[in-house]
């Protein structure tokens, strides 16, 4: 069998919670740079290393930039919550409409949405998630919200409940956030609005686990690596 | 406050008569179990888990259901090469073919073999065991026994049945019967706790040099300072201190064993078939009713298959895979369980560090699929369900993850 041991990760381990030189921790961010040198050390025959190396740049850092970019955006949203589960209520609303091939009326404006326009408001939602499938996504989600309510006297369960649509919905919601900038960046702030809203932010991040120095370095990070793509 | 003064179990010898032990097999058949029926009652029982009630587990597994030992509870991704040993112990114990074979761990290195080893010593210790006072090879008193004059007696009166009369008396207890001038009725009875400290049917045997290792790191050797006393031939005169001495009615662990050069190996061969292999002097046999372990990597396994001079090696040797972990979930719990016996446990450690390292290294075992990414196939193996990011990400599902050469 091929690929790298236990052992080695275990040795990737230390050397990742022992690069900082003034605190004990470990962050993805680190992580990326010491296997990139560890593996240049190792004297791996050049294909492996270059297979393995593309692992790296190909799938585990683009990969992070999105995780580390919805982290930051979710500790930034305070409102997160509530604006998800809204959208997740609309969603299960209309897919079960179209399913069904009804039109439906919006309760609160009068509006009537037939399966066409239905359909263009789901896709919104879809489209920045890369749903290759609408039908049975639609179907899938229905379905298991249906069974969830059924369980649930009747309510519809958490939008955060359903891995995958609350994958989709965070799409949607982060779709325009070019004005967490100011916030997220450890410069000198310009109002003292902005520097309260900055150290929640923080505060936000250090309660899902980052401390606060990780905080910094991987905003910083996440910044700059969006800057040059 | 801390008590020097042990009084553990394992160092109270209880001590009897042999007619006092048979009465003990009697009430109880545990007296007289076998190492890998003794090796299963320390295992015991499984948590036994139905993957179809869990959508992932279900994805992983096919609905079928697995079960998981407790006693192994820390390998985590393994459940395929716990399964199979388990069933080894099951089977010897059971009396079938397996209790004659070699159990061997095959796998890449790091990847958990003498973990394992470590453990099944461990569990060995639990369970105590009978042997005759003074047996440098820790004999069981049955084997004072023959099956052909005795067996249907013990049958009927004690309820022993007669394969657990296979040993031979060693040649240290045929020279004192012969003492006692014929009257088994004078041997004493212990009752041991195996030990990995003491050696007491549990040892591990290393290849060593080419050049000077031979079968006595396995059966033993003539001690040289008794030869003033006794004849070279004399039981007396001879150091029983091989791994098969030791390990008798207990496990012995063959470290690395196919870098042992082969002549050192055929002691095995007939410890395994027959129950019983030959000193290096010329004294009767001596007999061995335990557990082999062995374990190596592909590449001395692989040397080692390939020259047909080996093939009696070939038939006895019970293979069990112990690949590398496929499955990035169970491969985070590994470097959890790592960390938590460090003093890192209190470091704090960003949200994704592990699962970017887990999925790295899994990333690195797998083969390129052909029908669509490598990172997919990861997914897959890891129970996640793709339908809806990427329907083509079709592989044999129905396999268990961590099968081999994936």
């Amino acid at each position: 069998m091929q690929g790298l041991s236990t052992r080695f990760a275990f040795k990737i381990l230390s050397k990742v919670f022992n690069f900082d030189s003034t605190e004990v921790a470990a962050n993805p961010v680190h992580l990326l740079y010491v296997l990139e040198q560890a593996l240049e050390r190792e004297q791996l025959p050049s294909e492996v290393f270059e297979r393995y190396l593309g692992f790296i740049k190909e799938f585990l850092a683009p990969r992070y930039v999105d995780f580390i970019g919805k982290e930051i955006q979710t500790a930034y949203l305070e409102s997160y919550s509530e604006y998800g589960q809204n959208i997740f209520d609309r969603y299960v609303t209309y897919a079960d409409f179209w399913i069904q091939d009804q039109e439906y009326r919006d309760p609160e404006t009068g509006e009537l949405l037939n399966r066409q326009s239905l359909n263009e408001e789901l896709e919104k939602i879809e489209k920045p998630a890369g749903i290759s499938n609408p039908k049975d996504f639609r179907h899938e989600v229905v379905n298991f919200v249906l069974r969830a309510r059924a369980q649930n006297n009747g309510m519809n369960p958490s939008w955060q409940s359903y891995e995958k649509l609350k994958g989709v919905i965070e799409h949607k919601m982060f779709a325009n956030t070019e004005e967490l900038l100011p916030v997220i960046s450890f410069n000198a702030k310009a109002s003292k609005s902005d520097q309260k809203k900055h150290e929640d932010f923080v505060a936000r991040m250090v309660d899902r686990g980052y401390t606060e120095k990780q905080v910094r370095l991987l905003s910083e990070w996440y910044l700059r690596v969006r800057k040059s793509q | 406050m801390i008590t020097f003064k042990t009084d553990l179990p394992a160092f109270k010898q209880e001590d009897m008569s042999l007619e006092e032990y048979l009465a003990l097999c009697r009430r109880d058949p545990k007296v007289y179990a076998s190492a890998a029926e003794r090796m299963l009652e320390a295992i015991g029982e499984p948590e036994v888990i139905d993957t179809a009630k869990d959508p992932r587990l279900s994805r992983i597994f096919s609905n079928k259901v697995i079960r998981r030992y407790p006693a192994f509870a820390e390998f985590h991704g393994m459940e395929e090469a716990i399964e199979q040993i388990v069933a080894y112990f099951r089977h010897a114990a059971q009396g079938l073919e397996e209790r004659k074979q070699i159990l061997y761990l095959l796998g890449p290195v790091g990847g958990g073999k003498s973990s394992l080893a470590e453990r099944l010593k461990l569990l060995m210790e639990r369970i105590p065991f009978y042997a005759i006072k003074g047996s440098p090879v820790y004999e069981s008193p049955l084997g004072l026994f023959s099956p052909e004059e005795d067996g249907e007696l013990l049958e009927k009166e004690y309820g022993i049945p007669g394969r657990y009369l296979r040993s031979v008396m060693s040649p240290w207890a045929a020279k004192r019967l012969k003492e006692y001038g014929g009257d088994i009725s004078q041997f004493r009875v212990v009752r041991l706790y195996p030990s990995r400290l003491n050696q007491i049917a549990i040892s591990k045997t290393e290849p060593g040099d080419e050049n000077n290792q031979d079968i006595s790191s396995l059966v033993g050797k003539v001690d040289i300072r008794q030869l003033e006393l006794y004849s070279q031939d004399d039981p007396d005169a001879y150091s029983f201190s091989g791994g098969l001495c030791r390990a008798n009615q207990g496990l012995m662990e063959f470290v690395e064993m196919f870098k042992a050069p082969i002549k050192v190996l055929h002691p095995l061969l007939t410890a395994t078939q027959e129950g019983n292999y030959n000193p290096t002097e010329g004294m009767g046999a001596i007999p061995f009713d335990g557990v082999i372990l062995a374990h190596s990597n592909e590449s001395e396994w692989q040397a080692f298959r390939n020259n047909r001079n080996n093939e009696a090696f070939l038939d006895r040797v019970y293979i069990v895979k112990v690949p590398y972990c496929l499955r990035v979930s169970e491969e985070i719990k590994i470097y959890q369980k790592l960390l938590e016996d460090s003093s890192l446990n209190a470091a704090p450690c960003a949200p994704d560090t592990l699962r970017m390292l887990a999925q790295f290294s899994v990333l690195s075992r797998l083969k390129v699929p052909e029908n669509s990414s490598i990172y997919s196939k990861m997914r897959v193996y890891d129970g996640e369900n793709l339908k809806d990011t990427d329907p083509r990400a079709k592989f044999d599902s129905r396999v268990p993850r961590c099968s081999w050469g994936r």
